[in-house]
């Protein structure tokens, strides 16, 4: 091949050295598992399998978290929260085929669908819409739906009474409804975002409670679960990453949260429903995403660090379960807003102190007197939230003062 | 324009990142160096009579953190003895313009100056490491050499600290980096305050939980002598994203950088996880993880004329370092100068 340069020389692009650089990736000839068959996907950058194995193989993947931990019992009923999306999809599909097996690796709990509508900021008839979409996609599965509203249980001081039906038109869509949360985003997406996380997972406990239901299932991907730790911690809720992001969530002492779906990634539950014909909800779930918080700021960051660094989510992840909280000698008391235990102090000097006292120093006239070894500087020895808590109880009543 | 927040009736000049305060330039005088000091009170840093070795490179922190620590001593008389000590790597036109600054410092606050080399201590400078490992990787050999020479320095000066500059955003976006790299044994200890290596001289960090920003700051209206231009070599790749997103983290709310720094103190690792254990280098004697040190690995590479030994996971570098010993003289580099002459 040869061109000629701007100067009119002519070169040989051969030797240039161009072509070496591209890096060819010789695909593999046989699936990686059963070295049989012609494989037609490609896991993780590098593991070639054909149909029949990767689906084999992700369904043992979903079995193999769930029978590791052995706390589900036979006639157990779980609560499975969706939400749409391939990942809703493909659990359900998990749970249909493999409730219905005829081998002794049957399952063997109860399932029961929760949706959750949050969508305040789609029209009434967008919303309407939705609900018979999934109301009429259930019934493929044969799974029973029932319907609940998170700005209901919000309206509602978070009661017990909150209405949780079967059936969907009796959800009342207000769009007003929305404005209190409407006016916590504006003030802060990153707050506002994690208050909504908090809520959220109440009000599956509390629907859990009613039906009684001892387990929930939430559909959390691998990347889901890494952007939350890292979430945690710049929060400063470092200490809740084993509960918020590992495989079992034991805050609430009747009801415990698991997350199946955390081993895999999008691409192998959207493939596996490719392969099993089977369509997905896809619904508006959330504000357009915008870098203004810290959620969707991280999301973004490890995705695209994922995309030159293949290892980052699982690296992530198994750091993650490594982690264990600091325990006091005593129970640690529980903090009212997240209900998670509040931090102990285990060194000399916290970052919570160095905080508060940095803040009474820029704003008191005179020097902090007092003996600067004892004195606590508007710590509070008694707090009832945890350190992240402590911020969200002053923006939620900041921002409730001034409707006011 | 904004009154300072204490209500001295000046005009505020910067509003505090970790606060959200604003504070005129005499207030936030007052208040950034009683930070420190209530940081060190409070952590128990030093004992009184101890002598202290301030790790100074010329850069704002530690200009800033030997000039607070002079004035603080004179204040409270912590009744603390300075000495600072520079590492030298050898880095034309980086190293050797910032020690003159390190030299300006010694004279301004009056404490004696101790210079470590990597040529005297390791026969190699960063340049002539360059030139044989290229532009990549070449930060692993910096920070492994600079991390043993400031510990023989704090040893040969016969300290009883060895104080560094680390401030709050260091601490974060090692936080970050270290839950990215999967680094369990720095992610427990790195925000710590005192780093007390088995037998080795205690690593105190005394501004902890200063803002880099401030730390700027300050410098700039005390009128500090610094140095303030990036190593000339390339940046660490890894650390580099943790360092983006902490600044963009920085930018939505500037308090992220405390949150992190509490994540990390109340992070603990499971008792069933497999952690190193410290032990002393068979060659060398410091302390590490492996039987054999990275500062020895590192320069038995470089000797040896395979200046990526040591390059990559431990593991690895185990399994060659095992190949190594099997062929040869068991990677004393004996047999290689025999073979070359």
């Amino acid at each position: 091949m040869c061109s000629v340069n701007d100067a009119g020389d002519i070169e040989d692009l051969n030797n240039t050295g161009l072509l070496s650089n591209f890096k060819y990736k010789v695909l593999a000839e046989k699936c990686n598992k059963c070295k049989d068959e012609k494989p037609c996907v490609i896991l993780r950058k590098k593991d070639a399998y054909c149909k029949s194995c990767f689906l084999t193989s992700t369904v043992h993947k979903f079995k193999a978290l769930l029978g590791k931990h052995k706390l589900i019992k036979d006639g157990d009923k779980v609560l499975v929260y969706y939400h749409g999306g391939h990942s809703g999809t493909a659990l359900l599909h998990f749970l249909r085929t493999n409730l219905d097996l005829n081998s002794p690796k049957k399952l063997r709990f109860i399932p029961v669908c929760l949706f959750i509508e949050k969508h305040y900021f789609l029209s009434r008839e967008e919303r309407i819409d939705n609900l018979r979409r999934i109301f009429n996609y259930m019934r493929t599965f044969d799974i029973p739906i029932y319907f609940t509203s998170l700005t209901d249980y919000c309206k509602n001081g978070f009661s017990e009474n909150t209405l949780l039906t079967k059936n969907f038109e009796e959800l009342e869509l207000d769009n007003k409804e929305g404005e209190f949360m409407k006016d916590l985003f504006e003030k802060s997406e990153s707050l506002a975002n994690d208050v909504q996380t908090i809520n959220i997972r109440k009000l599956l406990i509390s629907c859990a409670k009613k039906l009684k239901c001892k387990f929930i299932f939430t559909p959390e991907l691998a990347t889901d679960i890494a952007s939350q730790l890292l979430v945690n911690t710049a929060l400063g809720r470092g200490s809740h990453i084993p509960l918020d992001t590992g495989f079992c969530d034991t805050r609430n002492e009747h009801v415990t949260i698991l997350r199946p779906l955390r081993v895999f990634d999008i691409k192998e539950l959207a493939l596996y429903n490719h392969f099993c014909n089977l369509d997905a909800i896809m619904l508006q779930t959330d504000l357009p995403k915008s870098q203004k918080s810290i959620q969707n700021l991280i999301e973004n960051f490890v995705i695209d660090l994922q995309t030159n660094f293949p290892a980052t989510v699982t690296t992530v992840l198994k750091t993650g379960d490594k982690l264990s909280m600091k325990k006091n000698k005593n129970e640690n008391r529980i903090c009212y807003i997240c209900q998670s235990p509040i931090e102990v102090a285990c060194q000399q000097l916290t970052t919570d102190e160095a905080i508060k006292y940095s803040h009474q120093i820029s704003t008191q006239p005179e020097l902090v007197g007092g003996d600067i070894l004892k004195d606590n500087f508007g710590t509070v020895i008694d707090t009832k939230t945890c350190f992240s808590c402590s911020r969200i109880e002053q923006f939620l009543i900041s921002t409730s003062t001034e409707k006011v | 324009m904004s009154e300072c927040s204490r209500k001295c009736g000046s005009t505020a000049v910067l509003k505090r990142p970790k606060t959200g305060d604003k504070l005129c330039k005499e207030c936030f005088f007052e208040a950034f160096e009683n930070e420190i000091h209530f940081t060190i009170t409070r952590a128990k840093l030093f004992r009184p009579g101890s002598t202290v070795a301030v790790a100074a490179s010329g850069g704002k922190d530690s200009t800033v953190l030997a000039y607070v620590l002079k004035e603080l001593n004179r204040k409270y008389k912590y009744n603390l003895k300075f000495i600072l000590l520079s590492i030298d790597e050898g880095i034309t036109g980086y190293r050797d313009d910032s020690l003159e600054t390190v030299k300006q410092n010694r004279d301004d606050y009056e404490m004696p100056l101790k210079i470590m080399s990597y040529k005297d201590l390791y026969g190699w400078t960063m340049d002539e490491i360059v030139t044989e490992i290229g532009r990549k990787n070449n930060c692993t050999f910096c920070g492994v050499f600079r991390r043993q020479a400031l510990d023989r320095g704090a040893h040969l000066l016969k300290v009883d600290y060895l104080a560094t500059g680390h401030n709050a955003d260091d601490i974060a976006e090692t936080v970050l980096m270290n839950i990215l790299r999967g680094d369990l044994a720095r992610l427990s200890r790195c925000t710590s305050i005192i780093t007390d290596s088995a037998d080795g001289i205690p690593r105190v960090k005394p501004l902890k939980y200063a803002y880099e920003k401030e730390i700027v700051m300050y410098a700039y209206f005390k009128k500090l002598v610094y140095f303030s231009t990036e190593c000339i070599f390339s940046p660490n790749a890894y650390r580099g994203h943790a360092r983006v997103l902490l600044k963009d983290l920085e930018k939505i709310n500037p308090s992220i950088i405390m949150n992190i720094i509490h994540s990390g103190e109340s992070i603990k690792v499971n008792e069933t996880s497999k952690m190193p254990t410290l032990q002393n280098c068979t060659r060398c004697g410091y302390v590490s993880s492996q039987d054999i040190c990275k500062a020895c690995i590192l320069l038995e590479g470089l000797n040896t004329g395979e200046p990526k030994l040591g390059i990559g996971k431990s593991s690895k570098v185990k399994k060659s370092l095992e190949n190594r010993a099997k062929t040869c003289c068991g990677g004393t580099s004996q047999c290689n100068s025999l073979s070359s002459t």
